[in-house]
């Protein structure tokens, strides 16, 4: 009985976890396509000088910052160690980020938000189509469950962040 | 209590089991190419996977943004400046607008690559073409198109010789109205609606558009004046309004939570000349389809989910003759309606396996055909071809993906296809003293094994090596059979490709993009159409067989360079040998392959202003061989059916202005042929009277302007 008992959890162990470990997330896609997105992506020279970290925030979701905080923990961008923060539209430090991730929003805060942001160089990066047309640099959506983005590229100069064209070719570019 | 300890513990060594693998992943993730990324399915709370693409020998992305810059009017702008892909225009119905693709054309129709749009197969059921005159997509309604060459009948099934081109027009929430005016009273509007919902989106895509072809004298086209009288033309006459182009298109794309409807409506009216040169007004080819798709996808476990579609299709073909005299009354329609079922499984059961099969059903339950030719013998008049069964084919196919590590994956799979015999019926001459029935069966016995192979290599985000072995396989044709029915020729067997390909690409900096691919095809049981003369009827007759062979070897070598963030500079040069592995025919090089193929494109934007050149080169092209040809002495004869058409190069400049006076509105320059370069395209079978050639567009100036809403 003892041995039938060992057998059964090694079994567990090693099997089931196959069916319980999920395919990938889409968030957690999400999270390393941002970290890629800065090999084609400059930041004007001097304001990453300024900086000691390499600041990804992310707007209204502690959930998801605890999952960027596991995925880069110890890693570094731009030869500057990765600081995962989550924030409010009121917080003061919103322009020290390098890149802003939006997943949940308040329209109206948003709004706010990217009219505050507007012509800064920070990289904002959104779930929602809707607000590439209004400001947001790069927004995620999916098509055949997997994930493509847009670009907005005028945002994009407005805000002196420079782009690889490999990075245009590979997503879809709006002007506005 | 011995027992609830057992329980707990196994949760926790389950537990930290989970973590433990969902760290790794995750971390694996960073190392993948932003590509890699891309290409993964991912899971969330309401959407399902559906069957997973193959990985191609070469696959050619272009954007929205891409059209945009090169300033590309038409689809066959975009195919034409494909690396490996050349256009002849032989002004004949289905096939004008056809494409060789890597040395290898089959003049009649197009029918090398399946093309699909928004996932929808566009083939026509008769002669299982993919005429861009029936699919007639304005390029403005295009997000993107991925070219993926190599043999794909794995998933795509007969017609998926040199790969598949997928058309996507309903992704980018953008709405837009344009006009566009030119010389040749080139003109066409186009309207584009988008809304998107986190549940709900969907897309219209609707265009009028109108031109009046090229305007040459007959002269250019052949030196055969006694041909010119007898088909009631002089030397000096001239095409001008018989090669007219109007085309409509309308397309509605939606899709709410898992379910995705779409409806296309097309219609072309396009001067064509059908084996002969036509009598003023012209000869009108007029196409008519409407397709309708239905798509459902459910995830039924985490790892298993399953997609139904269903496709219907409707075309019609009708000619207007004006051949050998002014009213000719000639005419020939042809009907068509067919359905497919298509459902596959994807099956993930852990993170490096991934597999889809699925099992499609075509069914064409409609098919009619009738033409009367009173200019002809009898024979050729009052004459119906029914199909009494449905003619139905069913295939299967599976194809798993493995990850031996993050550097190595394979692709396998299979197709199995088997078409189901019909009867062909011939209806000739009803109603006069030769009247007669002629009655067929087509049948296949065996079931058809397609397979296919690919191994990436992939040691860094800066380049990977792949090697990709498929097969793919093209059946004959309805109207084919049918042919053969009326001609009393044998029954032809499918044709096939096998295909050995070697891509490398690098790219050791965003700035710079290579790749470089090694190829070798072998086509067997190709069918030969050949035109004999048969002197007792004094009437051509197609006699098909399955007889050709050939062999291509071939290198493309391509370079995208950024030297600054504004300007891109991209080349591609391909290089290929075609042997003809005919018996009989080993010493008499192939017909429509150009050894030498080469693409260049300059792009250069700076604030709103955009500027591009975009050149490419075709080599020389031989015509067909063919063992019966008049000759000018009026002898029978073997030889080309014309002359070699020479090498020539075209460069097309556009301009383009964003925020022209007003924000989200833009303006367009473009000239096609800047440099006014006499584009020749060989004679084909279809029309080889054109012993001279056929010719492209001269110097074509076009107006656009448009707004974004």
């Amino acid at each position: 009985m003892r041995t039938i008992k060992i057998v059964l959890i090694l079994i567990l162990i090693f099997f089931t976890s196959n069916l319980f470990y999920a395919q990938y997330d889409e968030y957690e896609v999400k999270a390393a396509m941002i970290g890629k997105f800065t090999l084609f992506v400059d930041w004007p020279e001097q304001f990453l000088e300024k900086s000691k970290e390499f600041n990804i925030c992310i707007y209204g979701d502690k959930k998801l910052t605890k999952m960027f905080h596991r995925i880069y923990k110890a890693k570094k961008i731009k030869n500057l160690p990765v600081k995962i923060t989550n924030i409010s539209s009121s917080d003061q430090n919103i322009e020290k980020c390098q890149i802003l991730y939006i997943k949940k929003h308040n329209k109206k805060k948003i709004d706010k938000t990217l009219k505050r942001l507007k012509s800064k160089p920070v990289l904002i990066i959104s779930d929602y189509k809707s607000l590439v047309s209004k400001g947001a640099h790069i927004g995620f959506y999916l098509f055949e469950n997997k994930i493509r983005f847009q670009i907005n590229y005028k945002s994009l100069k407005d805000s002196k962040i420079s782009v690889s064209y490999l990075l245009l070719r590979a997503g879809e570019v709006i002007n506005q | 209590m011995k027992r609830n300890l057992f329980i707990i513990i196994l949760y926790l060594l389950i537990g930290i089991k989970i973590q433990a693998y969902d760290y790794q992943d995750q971390q694996k993730l960073l190392k993948m190419s932003l590509q890699d990324l891309m290409n993964i399915k991912v899971t969330t709370a309401s959407k399902v996977e559906e069957k997973i693409r193959e990985i191609p020998a070469s696959i050619v992305l272009i954007n929205r943004e891409e059209i945009k810059k090169q300033g590309y009017k038409s689809l066959s702008d975009i195919l034409q400046n494909i690396p490996g892909f050349y256009m002849i225009n032989d002004y004949y119905w289905l096939g004008s607008e056809n494409f060789g693709i890597r040395g290898f054309f089959s003049p009649g129709v197009f029918n090398d690559i399946v093309i699909l749009v928004n996932g929808v197969n566009q083939v026509g059921d008769s002669y299982s073409d993919y005429s861009l005159a029936k699919i007639n997509i304005p390029v403005e309604a295009i997000d993107r198109i991925e070219v993926v060459r190599g043999p794909i009948s794995v998933l795509y099934g007969s017609g998926a010789f040199f790969g598949a081109v997928n058309i996507i027009t309903n992704n980018t929430p953008i709405s837009m109205a344009s006009i566009s005016f030119g010389n040749d009273k080139y003109k066409k509007l186009f309207l584009r609606v988008s809304k998107v919902s986190d549940d709900f989106k969907f897309t219209i895509n609707t265009s009028l558009y109108g031109d009046n072809g090229i305007d040459k004298s007959f002269n250019c086209f052949t030196d055969n004046y006694q041909m010119l009288k007898w088909a009631g033309l002089s030397m000096e006459s001239r095409t001008k309004g018989m090669l007219k182009n109007d085309r409509k298109y309308f397309n509605f794309s939606g899709e709410y939570k898992n379910l995705h409807f779409d409806f296309t409506y097309s219609d072309t009216r396009k001067g064509v000349f059908d084996g002969l040169p036509s009598y003023p007004p012209g000869t009108f080819f007029n196409n008519r389809s409407t397709t309708i798709f239905l798509k459902y996808r459910k995830e039924i476990l985490k790892n298993l989910s399953i997609t139904g579609k269903f496709t219907y299709l409707y075309n019609s073909f009708f000619w207007e003759y004006e051949i050998l005299q002014k009213d000719s009354y000639a005419t020939n329609y042809n009907n068509s309606l067919s359905d497919e079922i298509e459902l596959n499984i994807t099956y993930k059961p852990n993170d490096k396996l991934n597999m889809v099969s699925g099992f499609i059903r075509h069914n064409i339950f409609y098919l009619y055909k009738s033409y009367d030719y009173p200019i002809y013998p009898l024979e050729y008049t009052n004459t119906e071809d029914v199909f009494p069964d449905d003619i139905i084919s069913d295939a299967f196919f599976s194809q798993a993906n493995y990850n031996f590590s993050d550097k190595l994956k394979i692709v396998t799979g299979f197709r199995l296809e088997k078409l189901h015999k019909y009867k062909l019926i011939i209806h000739r001459a009803k109603e006069t003293p030769v009247e007669k029935d002629i009655t067929g069966e087509y049948s296949q016995e065996n079931i058809k094994f397609i397979p296919r192979f690919a191994l990436i290599y992939s040691p860094s985000d800066f380049h990977s090596l792949k090697f990709l072995y498929g097969k793919a396989i093209k059946n004959p044709s309805i109207m084919q059979n049918i042919s053969q029915l009326f001609n009393q020729g044998t029954t032809l067997l499918p044709a096939y490709i096998e295909t050995f390909e070697l891509n490398y690409i690098l790219s050791p900096s965003p700035s710079v993009f290579a790749n470089i691919s090694l190829y070798k095809n072998k086509l067997d049981d190709l069918i030969v159409a050949r035109n004999i003369y048969n002197p007792k009827t004094r009437t051509w007759e197609i006699h098909s067989t399955n007889s050709g062979k050939m062999e291509t070897k071939g290198i493309e070598v391509g370079l995208t360079i950024l030297p600054i963030q504004e300007l891109v500079l991209s080349t591609n040069l391909s290089y290929q040998k075609t042997k003809n592995l005919e018996k009989g025919f080993k010493d008499i090089s192939p017909g429509y392959s150009p050894e030498l193929l080469g693409y260049l494109k300059i792009h250069y934007s700076f604030k709103d202003y955009s500027i591009a050149l975009v050149g490419r080169y075709v080599g020389e092209m031989k015509t067909l061989w063919d063992e019966t040809i008049i000759n000018k002495e009026q002898h029978l004869v073997r030889g080309r059916i014309g002359q070699p058409s020479k090498a020539y190069y075209e460069i097309d400049f556009n301009l383009r202005v964003e925020n022209f006076f007003l924000k989200r509105v833009y303006l367009d320059f473009h000239i096609y042929n800047l440099l006014n370069n006499a584009i020749v395209y060989p004679a084909t079978s279809g029309n080889s009277w054109a012993e001279k050639g056929t010719y492209g567009y001269g110097r074509l100036f076009i107006l656009s302007m448009g707004k974004y809403f």
